[in-house]
């Protein structure tokens, strides 16, 4: 205490031999600890800061960016900010970061791949220590970019053919394919999917193919498909969707919407017409938004988890900069919360 | 990082020389004063030639000088913002408004978020004063200390959005949130209401939040009326909403209205008089604040303030790429934000107001 007290008041600039001085560490270990992303026990590095901060030391996180090469950063990109999912796997990740210092920056796409490329070249141009993607879809100069970064890469939401280095995912296909089979067992036989346009939402493609290959495999039809809106689909939009479906093909029972968001409009829409949810239309959704757990009648979906999926990304990231060895691919488990819109289908007359 | 890429793209990046706007002119075949207008997203050429010399500076390596001129140091086209939460959508839709503008600038967005803590912001900032972006955001007008006072002596075009203040950092956009919960609360106190309960978050977590109620408060006072104060020590979410609104039916008197901290909230309160058997808004009105897009496919669309989430990210976007440009244009603008009547409010029949 006494010498930390006498340095505050020195007029001198507290150095790093200070703060080890008072923290009873090495130089070295200061240096470690107050930069990001590397090694040093929890305890040890609270005791450092401590110590820093009585002290008013600085790190001069710029010569020190200059002079070790760490930037301190993360960069993710994600398709769009108006998402909860994603906005979960953004958080997920802060929170796993948070004690390495590491920050996260985030830019988003649009959806659009030629924009994720602009994003990923300006990231790597300040020297993120990892770099996050949505998908394993990209541009030919942009997986080059990536692969050549020299950076952990990490894909999330999806389970690539070809990764170019770490993988946190999930089978959106199989997701689907799921939500066919509980319908299916509910008793329907017509069943619809609702989505956005499918060559810019690559993930919401694979679930609808999962779904549509599961119903032919059930002998079903497979037909009755709405895809008429850009990605990410809005409730509006989803309620717009129910209503085209239902006008040309009035004897669907059940639907499987992209997502939670175009599920909640749909109901709205169906309960709109007169109809019940889910005695007349059982109504699925995608991603366990808080909305489809608060609506009435509360909305069948399927968790991915995508807090998790940003922690376990965060994990990943921290384990390869420390210079441990990975798992290349970490499968996230989903589930199905079966809920009150898709109950059991009334028997044919 | 020496990038040995066959792409010429690519290897123009790193090169010492940089690529001209009469490189960026001659490739597309029109003059240097169309390629400075199609980058500075100004009137004066034509979608299709902007689009295209916008794709060829891109692709060029191109950085307009205008922006490396207004800056002290290294040339940068991010333009960099700091929310608080994506969870909500309203942030989100304001950056979606900001996007375009900035695309057509040819600016770049990154996006940090606080979780509401002054200090991350402040962290934040340092660094990216460090990046020399080209601009920064802020969101709202409450700041660590110290924070105003630094990037008042960078030069770095700053705007503050969502909240408004009399003495802004550079630029602001927003709007004043005591008088969006004084127009609301004037609205109740129209309509009849006379038993109001207000459904937030504690304190010192959302001062926007704080500033409507203050507004709320005054209204219902003017009407002789207190209002009771109910905080669920929650996330601001659907179940906040839903487990304050269960607080509230057991408050004695019962409140005739709920005025929740925004529509996320209302919305769990909405579900929560359904589930309770209770009538919307035979016996009990809700208000919100937001019009988030939930309300457009709601059977009962919610009482509620409209905020301008998309115009203001548009304003916000054109005074910042003009003062990217080094023109000063007006510093603070305060939007309106209407009340949006809903049907989970109505006329109440009281003492005080008598109908025929």
């Amino acid at each position: 205490m006494e010498t930390g007290t006498a340095s505050v008041t020195d007029s001198r600039k507290p150095t790093m031999a200070d703060v080890a001085r008072l923290a009873g560490v090495s130089p070295m270990t200061v240096s470690r600890a107050l930069k990001p992303g590397t090694s040093v026990n929890a305890d040890t590095r609270e005791r450092i800061h401590a110590a820093a901060d009585m002290l008013g030391y600085v790190l001069d996180s710029t010569a020190s960016a200059f002079s070790s090469g760490r930037s301190g950063f993360v960069a993710m990109t994600i398709p769009s900010i108006n998402n909860a999912n994603f906005a979960d796997t953004a958080r997920g990740l802060t929170e796993s970061l948070r004690d390495s210092g590491l920050e996260l920056l985030l830019g988003y796409t649009d959806y659009d791949m030629a924009e994720e490329e602009r994003l990923v070249a300006a990231f790597l141009r300040r020297r993120p220590e990892a770099i996050v993607v949505t998908g394993g879809a990209h541009t030919e100069r942009c997986r080059a970019l990536l692969d050549g970064s020299g950076v952990p890469v990490v894909e999330t939401w999806d389970l690539p053919s070809r990764p170019i280095d770490r993988v946190v995912g999930f089978s959106n296909a199989d997701a689907g394919a799921r939500v066919a089979k509980h319908l299916f067992d509910k008793g329907h036989r017509h069943i619809g999917f609702i989505g956005g346009d499918a060559a810019r939402d690559t993930r919401g493609a694979d679930r609808r193919r999962g779904f549509l290959n599961a119903l032919d495999a059930l002998g079903l039809s497979s037909e009755r498909v709405m895809t008429d809106f850009e990605p990410p689909i809005t409730m509006r939009e989803g309620a717009a969707a129910i209503e085209n479906l239902l006008d040309r093909w009035p004897d669907t029972t059940a639907v499987m919407c992209v997502s939670d968001l175009s599920a909640f409009g749909a109901m709205q829409a169906v309960v709109r017409k007169g109809l019940k949810v889910p005695g007349d239309v059982a109504i699925a959704g995608f991603g366990a938004y808080d909305v489809s757990e608060h609506a009435l009648p509360s909305i069948t979906t399927v968790d991915v988890q995508a807090l998790r999926i940003g922690a376990e990304t965060g994990r990943q990231i921290l384990s390869l900069l420390a210079g441990e060895e990975t798992e290349a691919v970490s499968e996230m488990s989903v589930s199905l919360l079966e809920r009150g819109s898709t109950g059991t289908a009334r028997l044919p007359l | 990082m020496t990038q040995t890429c066959v792409s010429a793209n690519v290897a123009r990046m790193d090169d010492r020389k940089a690529v001209k706007i009469e490189d960026v002119a001659r490739a597309a075949g029109v003059s240097i004063m169309s390629v400075s207008r199609a980058l500075r997203g100004v009137e004066g050429v034509s979608e299709a030639t902007r689009a295209r010399v916008a794709a060829l500076a891109t692709e060029m390596g191109y950085v307009p000088n205008r922006l490396a001129g207004s800056l002290a140091q290294a040339t940068s086209n991010l333009v960099a913002i700091s929310v608080p939460t994506l969870f909500d959508a309203v942030f989100a839709e304001i950056i979606t408004g900001m996007r375009e503008t900035f695309t057509h600038a040819g600016l770049e967005t990154i996006i940090e978020t606080s979780d509401y803590d002054p200090a991350r912001e402040a962290d934040w900032v340092e660094r990216m004063i460090t990046w020399s972006p080209a601009a920064l955001v802020l969101s709202g007008v409450d700041h660590a200390p110290g924070v105003a006072e630094r990037l008042r002596a960078v030069d770095i075009p700053v705007l503050e959005i969502w909240d408004v203040t009399e003495d802004p950092i550079d630029l602001c956009v927003g709007i004043d949130h005591r008088a969006v919960g004084y127009e609301m609360g004037l609205h109740l106190v129209t309509l009849g209401y006379r038993r109001p309960a207000y459904i937030g978050i504690p304190p010192g977590r959302d001062p926007r939040a704080e500033r409507r109620l203050s507004g709320l408060r005054k209204a219902f006072e003017e009407a002789g009326v207190a209002i009771r104060d109910i905080r669920v020590n929650a996330a601001p979410s659907f179940e906040a909403g839903r487990d304050g609104a269960v607080a509230a039916f057991n408050l004695e008197p019962r409140p005739d209205v709920l005025c929740f901290l925004n529509d996320h909230l209302a919305f769990g309160g909405l579900m929560a008089c359904e589930a309770a058997g209770l009538d919307v808004p035979g016996d009990i009105g809700i208000a919100g604040f937001n019009g988030l897009n939930i309300n457009n496919v709601l059977q009962r669309p919610l009482t509620t303030s409209v905020t301008p989430r998309s115009l203001m990210g548009k304003t916000a976007a054109r005074l910042l790429v003009a003062a990217v440009a080094g023109v000063r244009t007006d510093r603070l603008v305060s939007m309106p934000v209407p009340v949006s009547h809903g049907r989970t409010t109505r006329p109440r029949l009281t003492g005080q107001r008598a109908e025929p």
